[in-house]
């Protein structure tokens, strides 16, 4: 099979793409066994995914309002891969760069919306980046490892905007009410990022598919991109080359917190125009820190990539909470198939990476051509 | 107020809190330290521990057993512990990731079978305590150490076990060679496939008693989300200590015993918002490794797949 | 390597098989369980008309079975559905949708499929819903749990609603500080908003309330889901010394398991958590939603989709609290907690965030109807309430009383209460006060004619009850404990040990204050003069009404003058009017030792102070000041108020509702002892209306070691054993 793909490379590029859409097939079969426990008939079931998913003007902007968080985490996933760090601290950037970018705007309620919105996005990102520095630091100066500092920095975050939700932010409004609801005021609606009526899509679908083609362009058309790819491929090399192997490092986790910072104040801004909190993170971000790690895999680590990604895992989110609704199976079996899906699609890879292996065996020569003709000199 | 956090009440509470709540996390820590010292890194862990917790609470409020509801915990850990192996292991998957799909289809799973089998949250009569005799009656002490369930005190026998194990035996020395140098322990004709799938087992089978510790012993109930982020503050714990089941130790009880202090920081009402109490622990956890510089290495392998001759 | 290959190829191959055979499942499905492929809702099922079923979507942050915020909902949803019968009423719901987002999702698309009403049962949800109703404005949206319904920004469709979780943590903070031994309590929360702040709040201030010795520690956990540290908390709240525990939220569970271990009592809140630990549970806070959703439903089927806000409170039923019938609850301590729900459902327990304080600054003048059984200046009853019309007039400037005096059939046989409340709201009153029990039943029927005029029925108990409309209030003094002094105070100086009590006619009230003058008699006769209470003789004549109407009535001169004849030489009255001290004052000027106690008006011992022994007396100047402000400004709602008297100083008469003068004819010593008693009373030391205590009939009516609950005393069935006199 695999000197098949190899003779005819264009099938196995069709096979490397369609490769995560087989995997999550697969899981979506073992989801239906776990459906007809429960007496729920999958045919009927996957029916209600595709429709909640695609059925409806309604159905596909909350599919792309879904994607939105997932494809600027997963951008900044990205880099952080690139760079060989492991940014599991995405909930906790998202949360802070969401509370800042909502402070800019509860501070200035009268600026004009053309000039605050963007500099509330740019103080999420600077704030995301901030919360992602501080595990890099940690990693490259004090030897903390980021997993270890990025849970417990998860944590804080959380605490840190409870406090601040039920104190000093709250809307006034609660303050009176004897129940203090831990939310902010609405943003003014001068703020609201354009949205297309009456769905709730908005315009910072197209600024992350924008930041997308930035991130591209930064990773492979830039020096500073090349060292962080360069970092990450072999950390003892670049140092050889004179890279600042440590500034690298906190720079690849800084950078994937600004993105991810960038998407909790696009989630803010776009969609629901004030901060609140349920006590976590997972309220607000609705677990987007970890799924874009899964999405940017989806997207095969290439920020290109994990634009089509976001898209599918998006889908499969929205699909499968209108599955729930229709079906009325517990809410427990799409967090499950959530957790089939990525387990399936991140084991499918061995395959691609069997057979691109022997692929390049075969065409080693051009592949170093091309590879050293992307470095910049 | 904040001199009233050193009266003999609130010590003695905050390191016999401490003690008892450092249990989940040992076992949990302890089973993913086998695991990451042979090159693997488990991010599943939580939801390897929902399952076992669900596992051993079924079982035993069927039978009414305990022992069966631990051996139940332990099959289970052990299952998905091989599940792991398979898609870390055999399918070299990308570890960071992998672990998040486990702990989903834990969370996922062990809330689907609750409501499945269970409907509502149940209670069971768990592990009792056991007062070690003559220990057990020394003030303080024996309040600290002594006043303790059984599956108390197996965790903390499987410190120095953990410690034989992994610096005394053949296999240690195999789990070792495997994390730090698998081409090296290959050619020596171990299989590194196979220690792999022993410490991804083990790991896993710790993992579920870790849960079966929450569920049959420390809190005799089971509901959605039970561990709620425990698991993943376990695999934190291993970084802290270091790959060490001594280090594993030392962290588990600074992170529990910090807990406990947070506790008290509210009951005593030293004006501090509950929310950042709540942050003590967790900020602590890092400034304990910021101030004390470690300069322990991860195992070279750690999350790399083995390819023969690659 | 490539054996290994085909082994999972294989895997992956079973796998589709069996995705396939799921595939095939259907065509063989229908045959057999028909109602299971009907179950799931057509997307392409059009809006329902009106004749449909009443659809209802929820969505909720929770499992369904969590034993707190969202069962409570689907609990209620459920009662609603069988009730209504699945034909008229149908719902959907989604579980476990605590991202916010996806919350949002499933609102909007719930309102799309044409439900008549959507639920966001969850106060993260406000800001989303805020956003998609005013999309769907033929929808009818609730959002729970709060009190904004968004109307002030333009959206009508929205209902709001909450639990007044305070009150039952109110009611469980009362039992806990009664039971608590050590005087540490402990409270396990999730973060300190909402819900949870609510009754954690109420919990402590119940508390307090009962003994402000007690230490109440809170910990708030900082999760919602986090079963090992709520777990972990209760443990600390155990070391640091409590012996009752409480908690709200989810992760309690944890909580309650290490209460059970230390066989430290639990209270629970949101839903009956007794099977969790049958041995220590005590009581529980239960959420009864139908009764927020039935008025909801019902005015969305009247065509009005929103704008109003509801609570569940005991007094409407939405709050009950459950006990534990294994746990061995004393019975005062339940009669306690029944109380308290009682004083949280009349409002005279306040708890919460203060009310609004009313602006002072705007008291507008009123003019209020006075209406008198008796004439203004009877020295008694009447002559008290009219004071308390001049002490409006004095500090609510520009106020006008418009006076009807003496309404009753002897004097003015032609005059309805009717007749002159119309006269009043024709003179431009605002605010009626009727006087008398004798105008309950009429003040009912002008405050139903009247709905624009507030009344006050003096002594009634309508809105106790619930049979008053919204524009009629009770006021009442809580003369008991100042009848039990004047009691005292006769048999402190009793010879003969033989006491009179000149009783008016016969209702609730009358028999209370008698009772609670004999009571007071008897515990002073047993602890001041050392003398065996049994011994006491303490007989009640009724005169038939509140003062004399001749020929009707029996002579309160005449039937005093019996009591002085058949050896009493104390004389109480009970009446509106001064005979008694009358009488006894002309038998003293012929030499004989007698004394009285007379009774309503602060200056009747003046009439013969030698032999006044003192006088309990209503002032009623404060209660009607508070009531006319606030019906001038606006702020008046309904209550039910018993006003107990201002126990630092009886006499201030800006500040009680019911107070006591002593009399110039009480020797030095029985003073001193008076004055001991009455310093017990207001320490709460002294209860005389502590068990054991009998009815006359014998029947057993306080056990030992109880008290008498408001409800006890207020409905008194019957005078007491040992007092004589008919109670019928």
């Amino acid at each position: 099979m695999q000197d098949f793909f190899i003779r005819y490379p264009r099938v196995w590029r069709a096979f490397d793409i369609l490769l995560p859409f087989l995997a999550t097939l697969a899981a979506l079969g073992v989801g239906a066994v776990l459906l007809m426990v429960f007496d729920a008939n999958p045919i009927v079931a996957y029916g209600a995914l595709l429709d909640g998913a695609f059925g409806s003007t309604n159905a596909v902007a909350d599919t792309l309002v879904k994607a939105t968080p997932l494809l600027l985490v997963a951008l900044g996933i990205c880099i952080a891969f690139r760079g060989g760090v492991i940014n599991i601290g995405g909930e906790g950037q998202l949360v802070l760069g969401a509370v800042t970018a909502t402070l800019v705007g509860l501070a200035l309620p009268d600026m004009s919306g053309y000039l605050l919105i963007p500099i509330a996005l740019i103080v999420g990102f600077l704030a995301g980046g901030f919360w992602g520095a501080i595990p890099g630091l940690l990693k490259a100066y004090f030897n903390v490892n980021e997993i270890l500092s990025t849970i417990m920095m998860n944590a804080i975050a959380v605490q840190g905007m409870n406090y601040l939700l039920r104190g000093p932010m709250i809307d006034p409004v609660q303050l009176d009410a004897a129940s203090r609801i831990p939310q902010t005021a609405r943003l003014s609606a001068a703020f609201d990022l354009p949205r297309l009526v009456p769905t709730r899509l908005h315009l910072g679908t197209a600024l992350a598919v924008i930041a997308a083609f930035l991130v591209f362009i930064f990773l492979w058309r830039t020096v500073v991109g090349y060292r962080i790819r360069a970092v990450g491929l072999n950390a003892s090399a670049s140092r050889y080359a004179g890279i600042n192997v440590p500034r690298n490092i906190v720079l690849a986790i800084a950078l994937s917190g600004a993105f991810c910072g960038l998407a909790g104040a696009i989630q803010v801004y776009g969609l629901h125009h004030r901060m609140f909190t349920d006590g976590s993170a997972t309220g607000f971000t609705g677990s987007a820190g970890f799924n874009g790690i899964v999405v940017a895999l989806f997207g095969q680590l290439h920020p290109l990539g994990a634009i089509p990604a976001s898209f599918l895992f998006g889908a499969l989110i929205v699909g499968a909470n209108k599955l729930q609704r229709v079906m009325q199976v517990p809410s427990s079996f799409i967090i499950a198939l959530n957790g089939l899906v990525v387990v399936f699609v991140v084991s499918a890879d061995y395959w691609r990476r069997r057979i691109a292996r022997r692929r390049e065996a075969e065409v080693v020569s051009e592949e170093i051509a091309t590879s050293e003709a992307e470095v910049p000199t | 107020m904040i001199t009233e956090l050193f009266t003999t009440t609130v010590l003695v509470g905050i390191l016999a809190s401490g003690f008892r709540l450092a249990t989940p996390y040992l076992y949990a820590s302890l089973g993913e330290t086998f695991g990451q010292k042979s090159g693997v890194l488990n991010l599943g862990v939580e939801g390897i521990m929902l399952l076992g917790a669900f596992a051993a609470f079924y079982t035993t409020f069927i039978t009414e057993n305990l022992w069966l509801g631990l051996l139940a915990a332990i099959i289970v850990g052990g299952i998905m512990g091989l599940a792991v192996a398979v898609i870390n292991v055999t399918l070299k998957a990308e570890q960071g990731i992998s672990g998040i799909g486990v702990f989903l289809f834990g969370l996922g799973m062990s809330e689907l079978l609750f409501q499945k089998a269970l409907g509502t949250v149940e209670t069971v009569s768990g592990f009792s305590s056991i007062n070690i005799p003559f220990l057990s009656d020394i003030p303080i002490i024996g309040e600290i150490f002594f006043q303790h369930n059984f599956l108390v005190y197996i965790a903390y026998l499987m410190v120095p076990v953990s410690w034989f194990v992994l610096s005394k035996t053949t296999l240690g020395l195999k789990i070792r060679a495997v994390g730090e140098n698998p081409e090296a322990a290959d050619t020596l004709g171990v299989s590194v496939s196979g220690v792999r799938y022993f410490t991804q087992i083990f790991g896993g089978v710790m993992s579920g008693i870790a849960g079966a510790s929450l569920s049959i012993a420390l809190l005799n109930v089971f509901q959605q989300n039970l561990t709620s982020g425990l698991g993943f503050i376990a695999v934190a714990l291993v970084y802290f200590g270091g790959w060490r089941p001594l280090g594993v130790l030392v962290g588990s009880l600074i992170f529990s015993m910090v807990n406990a202090l947070q506790l008290w920081v509210q009951v005593l009402d030293i004006p501090i918002p509950s929310d950042i109490a709540v942050m003590m622990p967790y900020v602590l956890t890092i400034l304990a490794l910021v101030i004390a510089v470690q300069r322990v290495r991860p195992p070279s392998a750690l999350t790399k797949p083995y390819e023969r001759g690659g | 390597m490539k054996k290994n290959l085909k082994w999972l190829s294989l895997v992956m191959l079973i796998v589709l098989i069996i995705s396939a055979c799921g595939g095939a499942t259907p065509t063989e499905a229908p045959p057999e369980e028909p109602a299971e492929t009907e179950a799931p809702a057509e997307p392409e099922e059009p809006p329902p008309a009106a004749e449909g079923p009443f659809r209802v979507a929820v969505v909720m942050p929770s499992a369904i079975n969590d034993l707190a915020f969202s069962q409570s909902m689907f609990d209620a949803l459920t009662a609603i559905e069988s009730e209504m019968g699945a034909d008229n009423f149908e719902f959907d719901f989604s579980e476990g949708i605590f991202v916010v987002d996806d919350a949002a999702a499933a609102l909007r698309d719930y309102a799309s499929e044409g439900y008549n009403l959507v639920i966001a049962h969850g106060s993260q949800y406000g800001g989303s819903l805020q956003e998609i109703a005013p999309d769907f404005p033929e929808t009818s949206f609730a959002w729970g749990t709060t009190v904004d319904t968004f109307s002030d920004q333009g959206i009508n469709n929205v209902y709001a609603y909450e639990a007044r979780s305070e009150q039952g943590g109110y009611v469980n903070g009362v039992v806990a500080a009664s039971l608590s031994e050590s005087d540490v309590l402990g409270v396990v929360g999730p973060i300190e908003t909402g819900d949870a702040k609510l009754y954690v709040d109420g919990f402590v201030a119940g508390a307090q309330a009962t003994n402000p010795d007690v230490d109440t520690n809170v910990n708030y956990i900082g999760s919602f889901s986090d079963v090992a540290l709520a777990s972990a908390a209760a443990e600390t709240h155990v070391q640091a010394g409590a012996d009752q525990l409480t908690g709200t939220a989810q992760m309690v569970v944890g909580a309650i398991g290490v209460a059970e271990e230390n066989g430290v009592a639990w209270f629970g809140t949101q839903a009956n958590q007794t099977s969790l630990a049958p041995d220590i549970v005590v009581a529980n806070q239960v959420y009864d939603w139908t009764v927020v959703l039935d008025e909801i439903i019902n005015n969305v089927k009247g065509g009005k989709l929103g704008g109003e806000a509801y609570a569940l409170t005991f007094a409407n039923g939405g709050l009950l609290m459950e006990y534990n019938p294994d746990y061995d609850l004393p019975a005062e301590v339940k009669a306690l907690a029944d109380e308290t729900v009682q004083g949280l459902i009349d409002g005279s327990i306040m708890v919460g965030e203060a009310p609004p304080p009313p602006p002072a600054a705007e008291a507008e003048p009123v003019t209020f109807g006075m209406i008198l059984v008796g004439p203004k200046n009877d020295r008694g009853w009447s002559q008290a309430h009219h004071e308390g019309g001049l002490f409006i007039e004095e500090n609510l400037p520009d106020s006008t009383m418009i006076l009807f005096e003496s309404l009753n059939p002897a004097d003015k046989p032609e005059a309805t209460l009717e007749g002159v409340v119309d006269d009043m709201v024709a003179n431009g009153a605002t605010l009626i006060f009727t006087t008398s029990d004798e105008f309950e039943e009429d003040t009912l029927g002008v405050a139903e004619k009247y709905p624009d005029v507030v009344f006050i029925n003096i002594s009634g108990d309508d809105a106790l009850t619930g049979e008053a409309p919204s524009n009629l209030g009770n006021i009442m003094g809580r003369m008991e404990d100042l009848k039990a002094i004047a009691g005292c105070a006769a048999a402190l100086q009793t010879d003969t040990g033989k006491l009179g009590y000149l009783g008016p006619l016969i209702n609730f009230e009358t028999k209370r204050l008698a009772a609670s003058a004999y009571l007071g008699a008897r515990y002073c006769y047993e602890n001041f003069r050392g003398m065996n209470p049994d011994d006491l003789e303490f007989t009640v004549t009724w005169i038939g009404f509140w003062f004399n109407i001749p020929g009707v009535t029996l002579d309160p001169t005449e039937v005093t003058n019996n009591f002085f004849d058949s050896g009493a030489d104390v004389v109480l009255s009970g009446i509106d009017t001064t005979e008694g001290i009358d009488v006894a004052g002309q038998r003293a000027a012929q030499g004989a030792v007698v004394w009285s106690v007379p009774y309503d008006f602060e200056g009747a011992c003046d009439n013969s102070p030698d032999i006044c022994l003192g006088v309990p007396y209503f002032n009623w100047g404060p209660a009607y000041l508070d009531t006319a402000t606030k019906v001038g400004n606006g702020s008046w709602v309904q209550s039910w108020d018993w006003n107990p008297p201002y126990w630092d100083d009886l006499t201030d008469n800006t500040r009680t509702a019911v107070g006591w003068i002593n009399g110039p004819g009480m020797p030095g010593e029985g003073q001193a002892n008076l004055d001991t008693f009455i310093a017990s009373l207001a320490s709460g030391d002294v209860n005389v209306w502590s068990g054991p205590i009998f009815l006359q009939d014998g029947s057993e009516y306080v056990a030992e070691g109880s008290v008498a609950t408001d409800d006890q005393i207020w409905y008194l069935p019957q005078l007491l054993q040992g007092m004589i006199g008919p109670s019928e």
